[in-house]
């Protein structure tokens, strides 16, 4: 009897033990999956903030300017009407460490919530 | 005898052994994982180009150093653009000589020497070029100038038009049509000199400025990690596909694409890095990254690398200024100098 209580204490302690480590580790190394939305902003001005799916045109002083879409954890630039395409030809993105920068319309579509999932800190281009 | 011993053990006292364990184990990860500096970051659309700033005071904080980077930016851009009126490079394209402090000298004089060193690959009296091209702005309009109209610009570009006087602090341009930009080479300079006087008032603050791709660390990340540095993929159109990994705890890093400005016309495709000698887009490189202890140096030499290409024997040369390059051209080929694989490597 004795012998048994102290096989089973032994085996509740190192369950706590291990129970603590995981939760340490798991939350350091699990990333969460893809954005909780964007915000978009026009020269630094917040011009809309996104987390519902969905398309959201961009609009300044009247004119539309371009078409942001969020679905599904990722967004991307759908359509524009500035002359260089670059935002448009960017796509999805769907990491904290992404961005998609229209130039022309000084335009910044930026990830909130999330994890960086690829690692690099900055690109080079 | 021994039994018993252990049956005296009881269940409340494991519980507080367990107890401590845990407690034990939460100490050590909090004494052994000290409080790492939390990084702010700033966007601005400033130097022509988007711009990003990370930025973890050491002693002063992150918010404050954050502004003082932004309006040192501003600052210096209004002093180097060729298109604000006020700065010294309008200055002196309006009235051909001018009287100007340390700092723009050594930028002019750095200009020239990458010029010279590069068999003037790079220079700075490129506008007239440029500005045909439509290269010069972004929203300038974009075409493909006539082989007679580049004819008749080409005269008006060489660096040796510059006269830097700097006994008496004075630049002057030699010939009459010959026009100043600084662009590829004052962007870099001044990332530079505000990472410069971020680590003056601050010497323990960390951090990186990137604009538009031309990198410049302010210190490791975290204080003694390397940061994470991608190269783009030059062929993907996706600008966050990358083709290598760099580690980079100080310094610059800097590239030079086809794909950063371009534009298509009867199905050819045109960029900005227009080869001064030919007064074309150079085609013999797709994207030429330089690592430098400086970005001004790393912004200029991938400029000027691209233009000689990818058959360039001299490219382990170059070294000898402090430059390590790596070369994509059309077909995929790589070259690269003796020095850049170490920068590879996140175990130095
Ligand atoms: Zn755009």
């Amino acid at each position: 009897m004795a012998k048994r209580t102290k096989k089973y204490d032994i085996f509740i302690v190192a369950a706590i033990l291990l129970f603590a480590v995981i939760m340490i580790f798991l939350n350091l190394l699990i990333p969460q999956k893809g954005i909780i939305g964007v915000k978009v902003t026009i020269d630094g001005v917040l011009a809309v903030s996104i987390s519902q799916d969905g398309l959201y045109p961009v609009e300044k002083d009247g004119k539309h300017l371009l078409t942001v879409e969020f679905y599904q954890g990722k967004a991307r630039v759908k359509e524009s009407t500035c002359d260089n395409q670059i935002c448009v030809k960017t796509g999805w993105i769907s990491n904290t460490n992404q961005t998609i920068v229209c130039l022309p319309y000084k335009i910044v579509v930026e990830p909130i919530g999330g994890k960086n999932t690829d690692g690099v800190d900055i690109i080079t281009w | 005898m021994r039994a018993k011993d252990f049956s005296s053990i009881s269940k409340s006292t494991v519980l507080i052994f367990s107890m401590l364990g845990i407690s034990l184990i939460l100490l050590l990860f909090i004494i052994f994982s000290k409080p790492l500096p939390t990084y702010e970051k700033s966007e601005i659309f400033s130097l022509g180009t988007y711009v990003r700033i990370y930025i973890a005071g050491g002693k002063v904080s992150s918010k404050s150093l954050l502004k003082i980077a932004e309006k040192e930016i501003e600052r210096l851009y209004a002093k180097y653009s060729s298109n604000i009126p006020s700065s010294v490079v309008y200055q002196l394209n309006e009235k051909r000589e001018i009287e100007c402090d340390e700092e723009s000298l050594f930028l002019f004089q750095a200009a020239v020497n990458v010029s010279k060193i590069t068999g003037d690959s790079f220079d700075p009296t490129l506008r007239p070029v440029l500005m045909l091209w439509g290269f010069d702005d972004v929203n300038s309009s974009k075409r493909v100038p006539s082989s007679y109209e580049i004819e008749q610009v080409l005269p008006f570009v060489s660096y040796k038009f510059i006269d830097i006087d700097s006994k008496n602090r004075k630049i002057k341009l030699l010939k009459e049509g010959v026009t100043v930009d600084l662009g590829g080479i004052s962007k870099g300079f001044i990332v530079d000199r505000v990472i410069d006087r971020i680590k003056e008032i601050d010497p323990k603050a960390t951090g990186f400025i990137d604009a538009g791709g031309d990198i410049g660390i302010i210190g490791p990340k975290f204080g003694n990690r390397p940061w994470q540095i991608g190269i783009r993929d030059p062929f993907s159109s996706d600008p966050a596909k990358l083709i290598d990994t760099l580690y980079i705890y100080s310094g610059a890093v800097a590239t030079s694409g086809n794909y950063e400005r371009y534009f298509i016309q009867n199905g050819t495709l045109y960029h900005h890095i227009i080869d001064p000698k030919t007064g074309y887009p150079a085609n013999n490189c797709r994207s030429c990254t330089v690592i430098s202890d400086k970005v001004m140096t790393a912004d200029a030499y991938a400029t000027g690398l691209f233009v000689l290409g990818i058959d360039n024997p001299a490219l382990e040369y170059f070294t000898k200024f402090g430059v390590q390059a790596y070369l994509i051209d059309n077909t995929g080929k790589t070259v690269e100098s003796s020095g850049f694989e170490y920068f590879r490597n996140k175990v130095k």
